[in-house]
């Protein structure tokens, strides 16, 4: 059924021809008249509003459209009706549709011009959008929700697409990364995670980037983040897949693990401590079991020799053999002494001591010992002074030094080098070292130092040195001895130590040892 | 000319320092452990007595303890070898407990006649007043 109004028009035309065509429309079509009244509907006005035709026909189109419809058709002091009509041709107008039972719904309307004999009239298609905006409001909400989620989320959360660009991130990923939001959206990931991570998403021959994603999903790939400022830091990514209009994305939850590298890094090296702890003590057991049973051993070979000597004339050949087997038994006894100390520092007599004093000292015995193709520099030993008094026995320290000018000696072996020593102090406002040897704990230390121009050695070989018995040396050159027994005498001393070294770049042990601060009660300098 | 007690557990050290002291014209008995030691030195009368520390069945240490408790003034000489800790720890608790020299093997000879000399030249310990010359070996009354 088609009604018309004030129509004459469109009797004239094949009527039966638009007629079809207008209420075949899916929307709910409505021509308004310059005086906002409808005068023509189709079947889908009527359905839309709740109203049958005739009751609609010559009413205000405001009866179903209260607003926003009738006002965009007006004239006012600086447009015409055509000029306003015109501004709205052809865009979707979101209004709200009043049915007859006055239940509102939304609508969407796009407006078309008409012309007769009348002047314009204007046919408004008219679409209720009341299942999009329903499917809006629920998109709108679950975004919110997934927002609230990710920006919740403790990891730092990025959503890459194909292309390797950041789609999508959260605060953590900004605060962890030190960008804004705006500065990471749309740059490439590689700008975060230099390395990696987008390789692992690339297609090649022999699998496509789904198949590639594939094989990464749910593993945690260990992994270095980049901070805006250049800082690196450990992460960990967990990779999940994620499908959109825009092809298959990739979220990629990223964990700070810098705290438990740390933890790790410290755990190895508190579990090297005390296995090295541990081998000590065995080692020093045995040691302690075997010097008893040679000195046993070695008492009748000196003093029977000795008794025999008594009875020979001092000047013979015979007593001069003799007394070679005494020398050699004294120096067997040394050997048995030194295997000792690794049980525990040997007759340690503990004095408040100048360490500048005892360094002083220790250098000149040092210069015997250095060929004259290595030279001897010395630095800081005076500025010291009395202030770096510490408790220790004076024979053991000049024992260590000696023991790493010996080193450092025999590190630069036939060539032509350069041994320094140096003394200094380290405050107890300074930051706390990295040692391997015991441990620097607050307050001030002296810290000796000598290093060399030597072969240097390799992390492994550093991994070793203090561990009884292991030497660098030709065999008949070192006992493998020195560094063990060092290390004992440190430790006893409350001391700690470092070795900094690399193959070609010489080796510098650095010794810390704890400041007492009171004056030293011997005069060493004499 | 003394009588000197020698107690050790390695004949060879045994040997050795009685022979050592046998050649200054002292005169030497031998124990080769604690217990028996203890036995002999209670039996005998002894100008000195010389003991390694570390023996089995029963320790110098505990030796010296119950000489000493017998015989406040006996002059002991400790030796040792050496162990798990070294020598020094068990020669400074004998120094404590009252023997009058240490020595840490292996001992040179001219040390020994030393710490003879020494000792013997003492009347007795100091802080042990005692008029006989000779220790008895059995408990002061």
């Amino acid at each position: 059924m088609f009604e018309t109004g004030l129509l004459p028009d469109w009797k004239a035309e094949p009527e039966a021809k638009y007629r079809g065509l207008l209420e075949a429309a899916p929307d709910a079509m409505v021509v308004v008249n310059q005086y906002g009244e409808i005068v023509l509907l189709n079947l889908q006005a009527e359905k839309q509003f709740g109203y049958r035709r005739d009751e609609l026909l010559y009413q205000k189109v405001t009866n179903i459209i209260p607003k926003g419809f009738a006002e965009r058709l007006i004239a006012d002091g600086t447009r015409t009706a055509a000029e306003a009509l015109d501004q709205q041709i052809g865009t979707g107008i979101e209004l709200t549709g009043l049915r007859k039972d006055g239940g509102e719904f939304p609508i969407e309307i796009m407006l078309s011009p008409l012309e007769n004999s009348e002047g314009i009239l204007v046919t408004a298609a008219i679409r209720d959008i009341s299942l999009r905006k329903a499917a809006e409001e629920h998109l709108a909400h679950m975004e919110s929700r997934y927002r609230g989620l990710l920006e919740a989320a403790p990891d730092a959360m990025v959503v890459v697409n194909r292309y390797g660009e950041i789609v999508l991130l959260n605060l953590q990923a900004e605060k962890q990364f030190g960008y804004r939001r705006d500065e990471l959206l749309g740059q490439q990931v590689k700008n975060i995670i230099p390395n990696g991570f987008a390789e692992r998403l690339i297609a090649d021959g022999t699998r496509t980037a789904a198949e590639a994603l594939g094989q990464q999903i749910g593993t945690g790939i260990e992994l270095t983040g980049l901070r805006k400022d250049g800082g690196e830091f450990p992460i960990e990514i967990m990779l999940s897949p994620l499908e959109s209009a825009e092809g298959t994305l990739v979220t990629a939850a990223i964990r700070d693990i810098s705290l438990r590298k740390d933890m790790e890094t410290q755990n190895a090296q508190l579990h090297a401590k005390l296995r090295h702890a541990e081998k000590i003590e065995a080692i020093g057991t045995l040691a302690g079991g075997v010097a008893h049973e040679l000195n046993n051993l070695l008492q009748p070979i000196i003093m029977m020799t000795e008794l025999v000597l008594t009875e020979l004339p001092a000047d013979g050949q015979q007593a001069k053999q003799l007394l070679r087997v005494v020398d050699a038994g004294g120096k067997a006894a040394e050997i048995v002494q030194r295997i000792l100390a690794f049980g525990r520092v040997d007759e340690a007599c503990y004095d408040a001591l100048d360490a500048g004093c005892v360094v002083r000292e220790a250098i000149a015995f040092i210069r015997t010992i250095l060929p004259s193709s290595v030279t001897l520099h010395i630095s800081d030993i005076e500025d010291i002074g009395n202030g770096g008094t510490i408790r220790g026995n004076k024979t053991q320290l000049t024992q260590i030094l000696m023991n790493m000018a010996s080193n450092a000696r025999d590190a630069i072996a036939a060539n032509v080098g350069t041994v320094w020593i140096s003394l200094s102090r380290l405050e107890a406002g300074d930051k706390r070292p990295a040692v391997r040897i015991g441990a620097v704990h607050p307050g001030p230390y002296v810290v000796l130092t000598v290093r060399d121009t030597g072969a240097g050695m390799d992390e492994a070989t550093m991994a070793r040195i203090f561990e009884p018995f292991f030497t660098t040396k030709d065999v008949g050159k070192g006992t493998g001895l020195g560094l063990s027994i060092t290390h004992g005498i440190i430790t006893s001393h409350g001391g700690a130590m470092q070795v900094d070294s690399a193959p070609g770049r010489g080796t510098k042990f650095s010794i810390y040892l704890p400041i007492e601060e009171t004056q030293p009660v011997l005069a060493l300098a004499s | 000319m003394a009588h000197i007690l020698l107690v050790d557990d390695e004949q060879l050290v045994v040997d050795t320092l009685r022979a050592a002291i046998q050649s200054k014209g002292h005169t030497v008995e031998t124990a080769c452990n604690g217990i028996q030691g203890l036995t002999k030195f209670s039996a005998g009368r002894f100008d000195l007595v010389i003991t390694d520390i570390i023996m089995p069945d029963k320790e110098g240490i505990g030796m010296i303890l119950e000489m000493r408790q017998a015989a406040p003034g006996a002059k002991i000489i400790a030796i040792s070898g050496g162990g798990r800790t070294g020598n020094v720890e068990f020669l400074n608790m004998a120094a404590k407990l009252g023997a009058a020299a240490t020595l840490k093997k292996p001992i040179q000879l001219a040390e020994l006649f030393q710490a003879l000399d020494d000792c013997l030249a003492r009347d007795c310990g100091a802080d042990v007043p005692q008029s006989d010359k000779h220790l008895a070996g059995t408990p002061t009354p």
